[in-house]
């Protein structure tokens, strides 16, 4: 099980928004849902030790990268296939590491 | 929850009364002060919500430009948030909001939620409308060309139109 956090400043909009994006982009590529798990939060209360991939924009990135984990980045929340060429291969990665 | 219902959740949402089309707006914060005044105009919003939106931007920065030409201002439910509600405006003359890879926003769709999980489901069904679009290639697009409120409401609400 991977877990995925997508973070932005108040945990409730583009956040959301980004984990509707994800679950398709990681759905289209063939990945099972019972492989992942998505949440959302805002980047006051992100820090986990349990999260292995958080999904966010170029402006929360440089605070989320010092926490350890992958960090993808994206641009456009509700591009798919933007979010899918940056998530798949660092799932797969983190997948491997497992 | 059937289709219709989510649907109606959406046109509960997202009401003609908060959509403007055409608003000018010299800048992002004018931008944010218009969509917000509907929110309060209509009940959904304390005027501080406008205030705490603003003051977000400053914060974070402009990561509220989620996709090309579009902002999705929001502040806490504890900032004055009185009702789950979405409100929208369309804007004459495209405003920048220091986002590189976002800007210039055509469309600022505000969001105003009580708590984080109840919004949810009528959140993706915007969103799920938003991605068509999207995918099309033109996301403001056919927002900025509807010619009455209802119109930008049957685009956002396309998708459950389709499931029914």
């Amino acid at each position: 099980m991977i877990n995925i956090m997508t973070v932005c400043g108040m945990g409730l909009g583009s956040s959301l928004l980004a984990s509707m994006s994800a679950e398709r982009a990681l759905k289209a590529a063939g990945v099972s849902t019972d492989a992942f798990r998505i949440e959302t939060s805002d980047v006051g209360s992100a820090r986990r030790g349990d999260v292995d991939i958080y999904l966010t924009t170029s402006e929360f990135a440089p605070e989320v990268q010092e926490w350890g984990a992958t960090v993808v980045v994206i641009k456009n929340v509700f591009d798919e296939k933007e979010i899918g060429a940056a998530l798949v291969p660092a799932f797969e990665l983190v997948s491997q590491s497992q | 929850m059937s289709a219709a219902t989510s649907s109606s959740g959406v046109r509960d949402l997202l009401s003609p009364e908060r959509v403007r089309l055409g608003v000018d707006a010299g800048d992002w914060r004018a931008a944010i002060s218009a969509v917000g005044q509907l929110m309060v105009d209509t009940g959904t919003a304390e005027p501080r919500y406008i205030e705490a939106m603003i003051a977000s931007c400053e914060k974070f920065g402009p990561y509220i430009v989620i996709a090309p030409g579009l902002a999705l201002p929001h502040a806490a439910p504890t900032d004055g948030a009185l009702r789950d509600s979405l409100a929208l405006i369309t804007l004459t003359s495209p405003v920048e909001f220091g986002n590189d890879d976002n800007d210039p926003v055509h469309v600022v769709l505000a969001l105003s939620a009580v708590d984080h999980g109840a919004h949810l489901e009528q959140l993706r069904t915007v969103s799920s409308a938003l991605q068509a679009l999207s995918d099309q290639g033109d996301l403001w697009l056919p927002i900025r060309e509807a010619t009455t409120p209802q119109h930008v409401i049957d685009i956002l609400t396309y998708n459950d139109v389709e499931d029914r």
